[in-house]
């Protein structure tokens, strides 16, 4: 097996166009026993790929799985995908098959892996089925699709090879053939242009967890959908028989810069706010705040989450313009979500509009057998902007009224419940919620920020026909997405001394406030801020909570409550 | 099918033409008669049989289906390759020890594999073919264990048998009960097998080659049948032996291409079930010329039509025709298993798994139902491209129900009425669902727990167990705590008593922020089963049951709300303040009598709702006023809130020690890396929790001794001692709190696992009472407690005001000249006499009873709400 991984790089080539030839080619230097071929044919053919593909140029070769484009079936692809179904199905393959030739007599082994299709012998070749030697595989089907809100520029990061330009040169002339028909509803966003497959995984690796972002190897064919042939379906469905896949940390971005150095986290940090600040008007508070928004992460320790921050930006200038899709129609709240999505590498939007909270679905549901996707079944670390401006009055029925719930509950629980037949399942999630609100939200976040009546009108001059939101360069870009996803995953912890000076602080200010018949500070409030001091020391790079960070985060609070009106001081204790 | 099967072929029975069919069997050369001098009309549609997929196996080798069967070009072939098995089957050496690839599908291949062998030497010994299985030893050994297995063999520890029960052949019995109910099948206890030495074999021999082996099985149960009622028919069916109870269950997600065709054991619960297809056996083809007419089976799951007449002297091309009133038919249903939420992995999605099930097994269970299927692990091939005809690689797979188990609704498998299985309730069936429920908690575990029990900090260290993140509220997890084991729930045998539930019910009423809802969902997932609801988003509609159109059938069905889907559990009910009035109507009776009543679109029914109540409630004004009665805070009626056993009222006080130690509770939180104990004592893992609770939910059932009835009995009367002494009409403890308190009391031992209630229980059940009324119920004028602030919402000092404010009204209307005028009129003008603004509520109330005694009646509702003062009243 060592000398199998030994490869040189100029077979890549070979790798990508005849992968299944390559699969033969090994497994045709091994011996044929049932133990070999079910479980460690698999890992070295894992291997083996993994050591040609190591290289990143390598890599880059192969094409992005994309049902926009022409894919030769048979060669292989790429696809960073979220898994949207783990258990589509499980498939048995007669992976060795003792063959017999019907005219001549002859016998033969065949082999087939990687594949759907029979053992390609011809018509005359018959399989002998009680033969020894025949070995059967498992294979776990998992209903892939790209990953939900992938932001332009985090897609232009993975392919700018020269293949994938070749293919989509191709796809020009390629009517797209009606690969969108089925599975709709396996989208979270309805209506959203993406690619879809089923994806097979081979022993030993099994199909990961529901919601999983992965970056998937494998073989691209038309291939069999035994869930949908139960129904009596027997189209074939474009499936990627995966050799190999990793786990892909949503949050790590692969990004071109060098590390990011501890003393270069102000000067990015400085360079973040001014650029927030410019997308809400000169707003600096808000601007703060919508920073430590997107630093946020959702950490469990025990049964608590600690470290989210959803926010609500009141004030935002409302617009008439009737919501029909999952794009936002009012120019202000566009504005930020495109300001959002340059800066996170997934992000999502939903316009609260009645008809669409009436008539979506916002949490998954598998009650009709298979598990249709929710607008909230999402990749942990997604952004999601949820625009209240244009929400009007008019009835929420039943469906709507749960799914603002459900959103709720995402806001609150970081959880998404999924519905299966006759048990729900609560599922945790890792979702950054921004609200933006004209007036008083319906839903209730963690922190509550009024922008200003500068902000405001800037917001409302924005012109509806405003394009992307550019306002630095790439390079500047790129660094402030790389600051933002380094900070949010730096660990954390709090000072014994930080501590004690924290509850002493905390004792004292509530005695005072009884004393004087003020309202107390509650146990939330204390949450917040402990919350906002955590996050802004992430973004300066520090893992430990300091006396300054905790003093900044209080004063911070305390501007922001400052702002706010009264009565909602009332509104954020309930 | 219909023509030939069913009319039996026995000797007894005259049937011309089907005699002729044993005739020509007889006939075959080289074919000695395999088994009995009475060949039976087995069915070949039986249940573990892949309609789509000829069986391979004894099922054919003894069916008599007729000579028709014989005639067919095709079938002719596969019969001859049978019986020149039967008759020369040989040890071949090759073959013996062979996997059993064949996935149930290639019976053509097969028989061609066997027609080549036609010509081998004639050895004695006959054996399953690719296995070492010998038939005869089977049929031998299975006849044995029917006619001698008796229940000593399984010898329980604690049986309630006499001597002679307990060497009773078990099985003749129960074949004589399969005569009488006319259900023929058989459960066979797969235990049995292994505790019947001489069936050792065949207990290994039926879980690996269940599709040969199962067969043989129902030959001899049909042959004993017979034996014992010579005069019974097989007519409507055949004798089926149905084994269960495999002693290991096979994980859904771990079923694997070694467990093919083996038999298999698995649990979940059954989510979707098909309409019934009837799946063609046999096809009925006619010529429409000249009559001609042919049948013809099924072979790869195709029935192939003949192209041409086979009549020579037609031969007429494309004039045969499908009959379909003339084809046979079996009953076929797929459905689907889902894992269960205790078998999925934490933060995973449940995995499924396909069923077949055939005849008798069609609609045995419903979707909803928790199962234990046993079954035949199967494999079918999967056409990739419709077009091609090829075999493929590619196999879809799915269990074949051989036996169908319900589990109760807790997780204790239940002995029900099932149809299938009526006729085997024997006494063992019950010892086997004991033991079976204790085999879910391993020895250890329970050594564990029992260690656990004795601890004398038990109560205090479960407590803190339940929601760590919250700091405090001691007595508030206590009460939570006692709520998830819960009381004992007594039907008294006495004609008309009540029925007494044993479900706590617990309300938390408190300031914002002071983390009910983060108590309410620690409990939610620490319950055995429950669901989470919030008050605002349910209309009574979700909390209770509805009935809507399948989608797919369009027949009504009875879908459950939370409080039905909690039977047994605790539903948990956040914000149960904004409730509508119509949802807490029927709250009213989920939490007395525990049933929930539905009479919607011609369905009448009332459904079990056993379940706890636990739910918070944010006071009026959203902040809680001290100068106020539980009543006045919370937007509630009285005569729901005495529902609940324990009222807490979580209050965000000022005490700096308490303050600051929480503050540190809730840093340390922030800091990922460092976890601080604050507290010595240890805390129990959410899970083993869980366990524990389940452990002992289902293992304690304890009974008041005589000393804790004493003691129940002296802490009523104390509590009720309270009110008396202070001044009269005040009310401490009813008959409610003294059934609240025995179940939390019996609550308490539940949670030591121990089988009596003794008095330290009780001693724990009213400090926490007292720790409850104190709060809920104290009248904040007097500062005493006054239960009558939580049965009628009136305290003793309002019930004189009231009385003082009723002469004053009746007063005012008691006038000639005031006859009719609004609600709020009314209101004013006694407003404007009174030096305070009379609250409202006492005014509703002195309304109400005024109108009682007659004085007045009340016109329209609402706002426009007039109170008309009678006549006879200002006359008298």
């Amino acid at each position: 097996m060592a000398s199998m991984t030994q490869t040189v790089p100029d077979n890549t080539t070979e790798h990508i166009r005849t992968p299944l030839a390559v699969i033969h080619k090994l497994f045709s230097m091994h011996t044929v026993e049932t133990e070999y071929v079910a479980t460690d044919f698999g890992k070295l053919a894992q291997s083996h790929f993994q050591a040609v593909f190591a290289d990143r140029q390598a890599l880059q070769q192969v094409p992005v799985y994309d049902q926009g484009r022409k894919i030769t079936p048979g060669t292989l692809v790429r696809f960073r995908c979220m898994v949207q179904d783990p258990a589509y199905g499980e498939e048995l393959h007669l992976a060795v098959a003792r063959m017999t030739n019907t005219a001549t007599g002859e016998e033969r082994c065949a082999f087939s892996q990687y594949t759907d299709a029979e053992h390609g012998l011809g018509a005359d070749w018959e399989v002998d089925y009680g033969a020894a030697a025949n070995v059967f595989t498992e294979k776990e089907v998992a209903y892939c699709v790209s990953v939900p809100g992938q932001s332009a520029w985090a897609r232009g990061v993975d392919d700018v090879s020269e293949t994938a330009l070749d293919s989509a040169l191709e796809s020009l002339s390629l009517s797209g053939d009606g690969n969108t028909r089925a599975g709709a509803d396996k989208y979270p966003i309805p209506g959203e242009q993406h690619s879809a497959a089923l994806v097979k995984f081979y022993a030993p690796s099994t199909a990961p967890r529901v919601s999983s972002v992965i970056d998937v190897v494998g073989v691209y064919e038309l291939g069999a959908n035994t869930r949908a042939q139960e129904a009596g379906d027997e189209t074939a469905w474009p499936c990627i028989h995966a050799i190999y896949h990793s786990e892909v940390h949503v949050d790590d971005v692969a990004s071109a810069l060098p590390a990011l150095q501890p003393e270069d986290f102000a000067a990015r940090r400085a360079m973040c706010v001014e650029y927030v600040t410019s997308v809400l008007g000169g707003d600096d508070l808000a601007a703060q705040y919508v920073l430590l928004h997107l630093l946020s992460r959702t950490v469990r320790v025990q049964d608590a989450k600690v470290g989210k921050l959803s926010l609500n930006l009141v004030n935002v200038p409302a617009s008439a313009l009737p919501n029909t899709t999952f794009a936002f129609s009012n120019p202000a709240s566009r504005w930020i979500g495109d300001s959002v999505s340059q800066l996170v590498p997934y992000s999502v939007r939903v316009p609260f509009d009645l008809k669409l909270l009436n008539k979506s679905s916002f949490v998954p549901n598998a009650e009709q057998g298979d598990l249709r996707a929710g607008v909230l079944q999402l990749a942990a670390g997604t952004a999601l902007v949820c625009d209240e401006t244009c929400l009007n009055e008019g009835t929420l029925d039943e469906r709507g009224v749960r799914n603002l719930h459900a959103v709720q509950t995402a806001i609150l629980s970081q959880s998404v419940t999924y519905q299966f037949p006759f048990q729900p399942v609560e599922m945790p999630t890792s979702l950054r919620i921004l609200v933006l609100s004209a007036g008083k939200s319906i839903l209730h976040s963690d922190c509550v920020v009024h922008i200003s009546d500068a902000a405001r009108r800037f917001l409302a001059d924005v012109p509806a026909s405003a394009a992307d939101v550019r306002p630095l360069d790439p390079m500047h870009m790129e660094q402030l997405r790389q600051y933002i996803e380094c900070a949010r995953h730096l660990e954390f912890g709090i000072p014994q001394a930080v501590s004690d000076v924290i509850s002493t602080e905390y004792a004292e200010l509530r005695r005072v406030a009884h004393e004087r018949g003020e309202p107390m500070m509650s146990q939330e409030e204390l949450a917040l801020t402990v919350t906002v001091a955590r996050l802004i020391s992430l973004g300066k790079g520090q893992a430990e909570l300091s006396i300054e960070s905790w003093n900044e985060a209080v004063a911070l609070e305390l501007r922001r409550k400052c702002r706010n009106p009264p009565a909602s001081k009332k509104q954020s204790a309930e | 099918m219909s023509g030939h099967s069913s009319s039996p072929l026995l000797g007894h029975s005259s049937d011309g033409e089907d005699n002729a069919g044993v005739d020509e069997y007889n006939t075959l050369p080289e074919t000695p008669m395999p088994f009995s001098p009475t060949p039976l009309p087995l069915n070949r549609n039986r249940a573990v049989v892949a309609s789509s997929s000829p069986q391979l196996g004894f099922s054919d080798m003894m069916s008599q289906d007729g000579p028709s069967r014989l005639n067919i070009g095709g079938m002719a072939t596969y019969t001859d390759a049978l019986s020149s098995q039967l008759g020369s089957m040989n040890v071949d050496s090759s073959r013996v020890r062979q996997p059993r690839g064949e996935l149930g599908f290639g019976s053509q291949v097969l028989s061609s594999e066997l027609g080549a062998q036609e010509g081998a030497k004639p050895v004695e010994i006959r054996t399953i073919w690719g296995t070492i299985v010998q038939v005869r030893d089977v049929m031998a050994t299975f006849k044995d264990f029917l006619l001698h297995f008796t229940a000593s063999h399984r010898a329980p520890a604690e049986h309630s048998m006499t001597e002679s029960e307990l060497h009773e052949p078990v099985y003749p019995s129960l074949i004589r009960r399969m005569y009488e109910t006319e259900i023929m099948q058989l459960n066979i206890d797969a235990q049995n097998l292994l505790a019947y030495a001489p069936a050792h074999n065949l207990y290994r021999q039926v879980a690996n080659y269940p599709q040969e082996v199962l067969p043989i099985m129902d030959y001899v149960l049909a042959e004993m049948y017979l034996e014992q009622h010579p005069d019974a028919s097989l007519e409507s069916a055949e004798p089926k032996v149905r084994v269960y109870n495999l002693g290991k269950n096979t994980n859904m997600r771990e079923l694997n291409p070694q467990d093919l065709d083996k038999l298999v054991s698995v649990r979940g619960m059954m989510v979707r079930a098909s309409a019934v297809i009837p799946d063609m056996q046999k096809a009925f083809y006619r010529c429409t010329q000249c009559e001609w007419a042919t049948t013809v089976g099924l072979d790869k799951g195709v029935i192939a039509a003949p192209s041409q007449c086979g009549n020579s002297a037609c031969l007429a091309k494309d004039a045969v025709e499908l009959v379909p009133a003339r084809s046979t038919y079996a009953d076929k249903q797929l459905t689907r298993l889902q894992e269960t939420p205790e078998a999925i992995p934490d933060g995973q999605t449940p995995h499924t798994v396909t069923l077949v099930a055939h005849a008798e097994l069609v609609d045995a269970a419903r979707p909803g139902d928790r199962l234990e299927i046993t079954g035949i692990y199967r494999g079918e091939p999967v056409r990739v491209n419709p077009r091609q005809r090829t075999v493929q690689a590619l196999y879809r797979t799915f269990i074949d129900i051989v036996h169908v188990r319900r589990l109760g609704r807790g997780r204790t498998p239940v002995v029900q009425g099932l149809d299938v299985s009526a006729a085997v309730e024997d006494a063992q069936r019950s010892n086997d669902a004991d033991e079976d429920a204790d085999a879910e908690f391993s020895e250890h575990e329970e050594t564990e727990f029992k260690r656990w029990a004795r601890d004398a900090r038990l109560l205090d260290t479960l407590a803190r167990s339940v929601a760590p993140g919250i700091h405090g509220m001691d007595d508030v997890k206590r009460g939570l705590l006692l709520q998830l084991f819960g009381g004992v729930r007594k039907q008294f045998d006495r004609a008309g008593a009540p029925r007494s539930r044993g479900d706590i019910n617990v309300l938390l009423v408190g300031d914002p922020g002071v983390s009910k809802s983060q108590l309410l969902s620690a409990v939610h997932s620490l319950a055995p089963r429950g669901v989470y609801t919030s008050g605002k988003g349910s209309s009574a509609v979700g909390l209770t049951a509805y009935v809507t159109r399948d989608p797919d059938t369009r027949q009504m069905v009875l879908e459950s709300g939370a409080l039905v889907l909690s039977d047994d559990g605790i539903c948990c009910i956040d914000e149960f303040d904004k409730m509508s009035d119509s949802t807490r109507s029927v709250l009213h009776e989920a939490m007395e009598q525990q049933t929930i009543s539905i009479a919607k679109a011609g369905i009448i029914t009332s459904l079990n709702a056993r379940c706890s109540i636990l739910a918070a409630a944010n006071p009026v004004d959203s902040k809680w006023n001290a100068r106020l009665s539980i009543v006045d805070n919370i937007n509630l009626p009285p005569t729901l809130v005495s529902r609940f056993d324990l009222v807490f009222i979580v209050l965000d006080a000022v005490d700096e020690a308490a303050d600051r130690k929480l503050a540190r509770h809730i840093v340390s939180l922030y800091a990922e890396d460092t976890v601080e104990d604050l507290e010595a004592l240890p805390r129990v893992p959410a899970a083993k929790l869980t366990r524990y609770i389940a452990f002992a939910r289902r293992r304690v059932r304890p009974q008041i001794s005589d000393d804790a009835a004493d003691a129940l009995i002296a802490a009523y009367v104390a509590l009720r001692r309270i009110g008396r002494e202070a001044n009269a009409g005040r009310v401490t403890a009813t008959a409610r709190q003294l059934e609240s308190m025995i179940r939390m009391s019996e609550a308490h031992a539940k949670m030591r696992l121990s089988d009596t209630v003794e008095p330290h229980d009780v001693e724990i059940a009213a400090q926490l009472m007292r720790e409850a009324l104190r709060e809920a119920a104290t009248d904040p004028r007097t500062g005493l407690i006054d239960l009558d602030l939580l049965n009628t919402g009136f305290a003793a000092s309002d019930r004189r005001q009231l009385d003082a404010l009723k002469n004053e009204t009746r007063a005012l209307l008691v006038r000639p000249d005031a006859v009719s005028a609004p609600y709020q009129t009314w209101l004013d003008r006694l407003n404007d006499q009174s030096y305070a603004p009379i609250p409202p509520r006492l005014f509703d109330q002195v309304v109400r009873e005024l109108q009682t005694e007659g004085v007045i009646s009340i016109v329209g509702s609402g706002r426009s709400m007039q109170i008309v003062v009678k006549q006879c009243a200002i006359s008298g």
